[in-house]
């Protein structure tokens, strides 16, 4: 045998219904090879649906269950654990004490995944699923996660992911929602897709031109499905789903429970999430639902595993989040060449005075997309457009992109065009210093950007950079007449100065 | 009770001891193993009282209406007991003291009365009298203000009535029980001469009782409901309904008296009042009291002609030799067939296990270990090489034996996670797990059994115990380990089935593929070995297979509640019982599945206990070798002519008819079996070893 460094990783996921670990090692075919798989009941996602916050009683829970863990870690001597949790720590009001009080006793350290970063890790596993499957490489598919929290709809189309919809219905929440009629009608099922039927509307506008070849589903509940239906095959043909679906829809959540011996906390989302299926097959046109059989935690252990390869797959991502923000960007009827000369223009600053903003590359991510998007506003109205791109890219879903990212890109949309800028206004004050400066580097060489293609027309070829007696000079490679670039991009290039405490100036030059 | 679908379980229980008690009765035995199948019946009679009896009697008490599965209520069954039990205790003595104490006579293995000493000899008893016995002995009067005396279980004692003047009284006298039961006469001289202890007591009485006149004399012996050292699984099912009546448990009442034949009747009389006993729960004898004493006859040293030949377990050829187990395991799937096999290659394995440096963790249930094992010295030892050890121990009852409770305190203090199962279910899944970590990632090494990690038992007890490395079996030996430990939920499980959720399922669903299979037109045939079979529900899917014309052949060594052969019933239902020189241990389940042969492995018997409070494992044999060779033992067993026994539907036991049968003694064919193939491993071993030589 061709010796391989072995290596053996542990996830640990905190989730609303439960604690999970998983253990796992690298195998002869490139994948994860599961060796233990724990699950430990705690139910804090009740606890914090009902009263917003964790109980010290769980929290005691949660440690006791984590400090078993760790006996099983050392057993196999394991040293990096990745411990997550997700909807029901994400929405806890106490969520950063008791992850704190959880790791001062137990020395894990809880990374509490936001609703994006859950459901980009599943979205780079179904890209490598889809790469692995030659059927899906070149197909339009449309993938459904669906968490306890909240519905993730995503079209991909040959390996790509062009948009995504995050809708607030997890199964969770449905089943709570439905919860109370459960015991006074047997059409649960009916009401379930009611509910929905206000998001179908939506989502066939968003797909009207394509033809979806497939339709794949991902997460728990589909497994579970699978598990039930036809004992956990690639796929679940509409027939059988709905012979199923059939089966069961006129039952009450205690029949289902007795007849199909599910536990009944299973049998309440399985309804729900029957019905999120039964519409997206419906939207999607196709005969069957292709099933991933990876779940959040495997994506993590074999990003843990193959780190490098998981990288990789990381910045063909960022691809992805850059053609997604086009897409939202023609939703919006935006001006696709000034965006693509800002991006193009942003970038090469970025890259000239790399030393100066010291910016990582994230923020380089970050950069590119608000470069894409600060004008998207337009399409509501020219007046205030910027404050309408900030609304536009907060209410939409771009996947890969989380909370905090979505916060800076339009925060910078927002302040593009405004000519007196304070990085300490109101508006600004749920984000860190940390943030806000980022804000303000990635604000200040949009600008710039910006300015170049002030008349959007792409007059510029090139950009180089030299220094001046300490002055930054951009020289601008250009046959056409720079005017109002020169005088917007003064205008412009003082809050630059602000910000780096550099002067910067620019001078057209033919080659 | 005729319209019953079920045996009796007590009744079917008698049955199987009147099987062992035939086994006494067989000439063709070696003379001293016969004493031992005699003394067996005798403990094991005690137990049955102790424990059964006194649950009936309590459950009586509790006023208690219900019939049990066969339909009959607990007065019924107390009396049909009854009367069993005195014929089988008529046969016991009749065995002993017309054949045995003859036969052990000739063979210069005397019993003899103090009337049949010489003078030398009766110094010698009055020697021992003076100066170990009548120190230590107490007598007791008994009369309104001292009361009946709290007599221990299963002692012996000797009532008397003496006469002084005035009155009558009434005495008794406990039998030490810390003296041998038989004290043997002029051992030096190498004769074999002995007196029961009782016999030199009542010959001194009246050293005791000083101005008074023995009236008469009688030994007797009680027996109890069981007390709390006793394991209370064996009542569990009658416990349950008396609990139900909410009545307080009384424990320690006397269930039975045993007393001479020729015993006074005043004083059968008077014993039986003050024990507050019933006329059928009085067995009177003609011989000595306590037939499980018997025994040390039996285990006596010498008369190797009166006994077995010896018996020493083959070596299995794969392990035979081998200093890493791990090696052969990668490979492949092996099997040990216990007694047959070594168990030696078990504590090997795990001693190998223990020292390996690429081991990084032992996890092992325990459930009745021998006092001294080593398997909890190799567990010791690999917590002191820093390996982490979990063993999960089972105590036999709430207030267990002082020293399984110190091994398992030693096992802690040399760093091993001790875990003490799941409340309210006992661990009885027998498993050991290797982890080990090796260049091509972790790998798992499991030993599953279908009996307990125990040296001692292991050459006595027919088992079958089962080592792989095969990923989904190791994957749910890890996460069993997991729920015992409670660190995770049951998952789904890859290739186990586990008590008490799902493994019944999972048998009634393989009985009901059958059935679809034969309605199919395919051939379906299932085939049981266990200890007992008393769920009533998966008796009543066998019959439903049965009608389907399923064949069904059961191999059930004791308590089978099983009808077998009534028509429109279970007519393809046959049924039979091994008893011989070991005790058949094993649990297999095999299904025709369509020609699959399916084979699993379980410690679970067929009882609801099994079923429903405990933790038990079935597991299935996925390698075609070795389950082949499963089912060659179960077609073995089934051919047996000599120690099987068939079941009637009437629920007694018949030989098997001989005629035109190949002569089959299993227990000796495997004896013979796995001697011969270990030997032919070697002698090929010693082939190629010289084949290089050839070939230069």
């Amino acid at each position: 045998m061709i010796s391989v460094e072995i290596c053996t990783a542990a996830v640990i996921n905190i989730a609303s219904d439960a604690i999970y670990m998983k253990i796992a090692q690298n195998d002869e075919n490139d994948e994860i090879k599961e060796i233990e798989s724990l699950e430990s009941p705690v139910n804090i996602g009740k606890e914090v649906f009902t009263d917003g916050k964790i109980s010290y009683e769980n929290v005691e829970n949660i440690c006791a269950i984590l400090k078993n863990y760790r006996k099983k870690i050392t057993e196999y001597g394991i040293k990096d654990v990745i411990t997550i949790a997700t909807t029901a720590l994400r929405e806890a009001q106490n969520s950063r004490f008791v992850a704190e009080q959880i790791k001062s006793r137990t020395k894990f350290d809880i990374e509490i995944l936001d609703d994006t970063e859950e459901k980009t890790i599943i979205y780079k596993e179904m890209i490598r699923f889809i790469e692995k499957n030659p059927k899906y490489k070149s197909s339009n598919i449309i993938m459904s996660y669906i968490g306890t929290g909240s519905l993730g709809i995503a079209y991909f189309s040959q390996g790509n992911i062009l948009f995504n919809h995050n809708i607030k219905v997890g199964t969770l929440k449905l089943a709570e929602i439905l919860g109370e009629l459960n015991t006074t009608t047997n059409s649960y099922y009916k009401i379930v897709q009611e509910y929905l039927s206000s998001f179908v509307v939506t989502l066939n506008n968003s797909f009207r031109n394509e033809k979806i070849d497939y339709f794949i589903a991902a997460g728990r509940e589909i497994r579970f499905l699978s598990k039930i239906i036809n004992s956990e095959e690639t796929d679940i043909s509409l027939d059988d789903f709905n012979k199923f679906l059939n089966d069961i829809k006129n039952k009450t959540i205690n029949q289902i429970t007795l007849t199909h011996k599910i536990p009944s906390e299973r049998s309440e989302i399985l309804l729900a999430s029957m019905g999120i299926y039964s519409m997206l097959l419906k939207i999607s046109g196709v005969e069957n639902i292709g099933i991933l059989k990876t779940g959040l935690m495997d994506a993590l252990l074999f990003n843990d595993i193959y780190s490098e390869k998981a990288n990789e797959n990381s910045e063909l991502f960022v691809e992805n989040i850059v053609k997604s923000a086009y897409i939202l960007g023609e939703k919006y009827h935006f001006d696709t060449e000034h965006a693509v000369n800002t991006e193009k223009y942003a970038l090469k600053i970025f890259s000239e005075i790399q030393n100066v903003h010291k910016l990582s590359g994230r923020d380089r991510l970050l950069l590119r997309i608000s470069a894409i998007l600060h004008d998207v506003g337009k399409f509501i109205n020219l007046k205030s457009h910027s404050f309408h791109s900030y609304n536009v890219i907060r209410a939409s879903d771009l996947p890969g992109l989380n909370i905090r990212d979505i916060e800076i890109i339009s925060n910078v949309a927002r302040l593009h065009s405004k000519s007196v800028i304070n990085i300490n206004e109101d508006a600004l004050r749920l984000l860190t210093n940390k943030e806000r400066i980022k804000i303000a580097k990635i604000l200040a060489i949009l600008r710039l950007a910006d300015a170049l293609d002030r008349s959007h027309s792409g007059k510029v070829k090139d950009i180089r950079t030299h220094l001046s007696s300490g002055n930054i000079v951009l020289d601008i490679l250009s046959e056409d007449d720079l005017t109002l670039e020169q005088w917007t991009f003064n205008k412009k290039s003082e809050f630059f100065e602000e910000v780096f405490g550099m002067k910067i100036s620019m001078k057209k030059t033919l080659e | 009770m005729d319209n019953s679908n079920f045996f009796n379980r007590e009744l079917s229980w008698l049955e199987f001891n009147s099987r062992v008690l035939e086994e006494a009765l067989i000439r063709t035995n070696p003379l001293l193993e016969r004493v031992k199948f005699l003394s067996i019946t005798g403990s094991n009679l005690d137990e049955f009282f102790m424990i059964r009896v006194a649950g009936l009697e309590e459950q009586k008490e509790a006023g208690y209406k219900g019939a049990d599965i066969s339909g009959m209520t607990t007065s019924q069954q107390l009396e049909k007991i009854s009367v069993k039990v005195h014929n089988m205790v008529k046969k016991q003595y009749d065995c002993l003291m017309r054949s045995l104490i003859p036969l052990m006579k000739k063979e210069g293995l005397r019993i003899l009365k103090y009337t049949d000493l010489d003078e030398t000899q009766k110094e010698e008893i009055k020697k021992y009298y003076e100066t170990f016995i009548y120190p230590i002995i107490t007598p007791m009067a008994i009369d309104q203000s001292r009361p009946f005396p709290q007599l221990p279980n299963k002692s012996i004692n000797i009532a008397v009535f003496l006469d002084d003047e005035e009155s009558e009284k009434f005495a008794i006298l406990q039998v030490p029980s810390i003296l041998p039961r038989f004290y043997q006469i002029r051992k030096s001289f190498g004769t074999h001469d002995f007196i029961p202890l009782e016999e030199i007591i009542i010959n001194y009485v009246d050293t005791l009782f000083p101005g008074y006149s023995v009236n008469s004399i009688s030994p007797f012996r009680i027996t109890r409901n069981a007390d709390l050292s006793i394991d209370e699984e064996d009542t569990e099912d009658l416990l349950e309904e008396i609990e139900k009546s909410l009545i307080q448990r009384r424990w320690g009442f006397p269930v039975r008296l045993e007393i001479y034949k020729g015993a006074d009747q005043k004083i059968v009389d008077t014993l039986e009042k003050m024990l507050e006993i019933d006329d059928k729960d009085v067995y009177q004898v003609n011989g000595p009291l306590d037939i499980s004493a018997f025994m040390f006859f039996a285990t006596v040293e010498g008369f190797y002609n009166l006994k077995y030949d010896s018996f020493k377990p083959s070596p299995s050829p794969e392990f035979f030799k081998k200093e890493n187990f791990f090696d052969i395991l990668r490979e492949k799937d092996l099997l040990l067939f216990h007694p047959y096999q070594s168990f030696e290659h078990v504590t090997e394995f795990l001693n190998q296990a223990a020292e390996d440096p690429d081991v990084l963790a032992i996890k092992q249930t325990l459930y009745r270990v021998s006092g001294d094992s080593p398997i909890v010295r190799s567990l010791i030892k690999a917590a002191e090489n820093g390996k982490q050890v979990t063993v999960l121990v089972e105590l036999k009852a709430r207030f267990d034996e002082e020293n399984n409770i110190q091994w398992a305190k030693r096992l802690e203090k040399a760093g091993c996670y001790v875990v003490y199962g799941l409340v309210g279910l006992k661990t009885h899944g027998k498993i050991l797990l290797v982890v080990r970590k090796e260049a091509d990632g972790i790998k798992r090494y499991v030993h599953l059994s279908t009996g307990n990690y125990n040296d001692k038992t292991a050459k006595l007890y027919t088992d079958i115990g089962f080592f792989t490395s095969k990923e989904n079996i190791a994957w749910d030996a890890s996460a069993l380990f997991n729920v015992l430990t409670g660190y995770s939920q049951p998952p789904e499980w890859k290739s186990f089935s586990v008590a008490p959720v799902g493994l019944k399922e999972n048998i009634i669903n393989m009985i009901r593929n059958e059935v679809i299979n034969t309605e199919r037109g395919k051939k379906g045939r299932i085939i049981f070995k266990a200890n007992s079979l008393l769920d009533t529900d998966i008796i009543e899917e066998l019959y439903k297979a049965s009608v389907k014309g399923v064949e069904i052949k059961l191999i059930i060594r004791g308590i089978c509640a099983l009808i077998p052969g009534v028509k429109n019933m279970s007519e393809n239902i046959e049924t039979i019982s091994i008893v011989g020189r070991f005790l058949e241990h094993t649990r297999i389940y095999y299904f025709e599945n369509g020609g699959k042969n399916d084979v699993f492995l379980s410690s679970a018997d067929l009882m609801p206990r099994n079923l429903v409070r405990r933790v038990e494992i079935m597991f299935p044999i996925e390698d075609s070798t070795i389950k082949n060779e499963i089912t060659d033992i179960l077609g073995i067993v089934i051919s047996d002519t000599e120690k099987a026994r068939i079941l009637n539907s009437d629920g007694s036991y018949k030989a098997v008819d001989k005629r035109g049968k190949k002569r089959v003694n299993s227990q000796e064919y495997f004896i013979k079996y796995y001697k011969e193939i270990f030997e032919k491993s070697i002698k090929k071993d010693i082939k190629e070893l010289l084949k290089p030589v050839k070939e230069i």
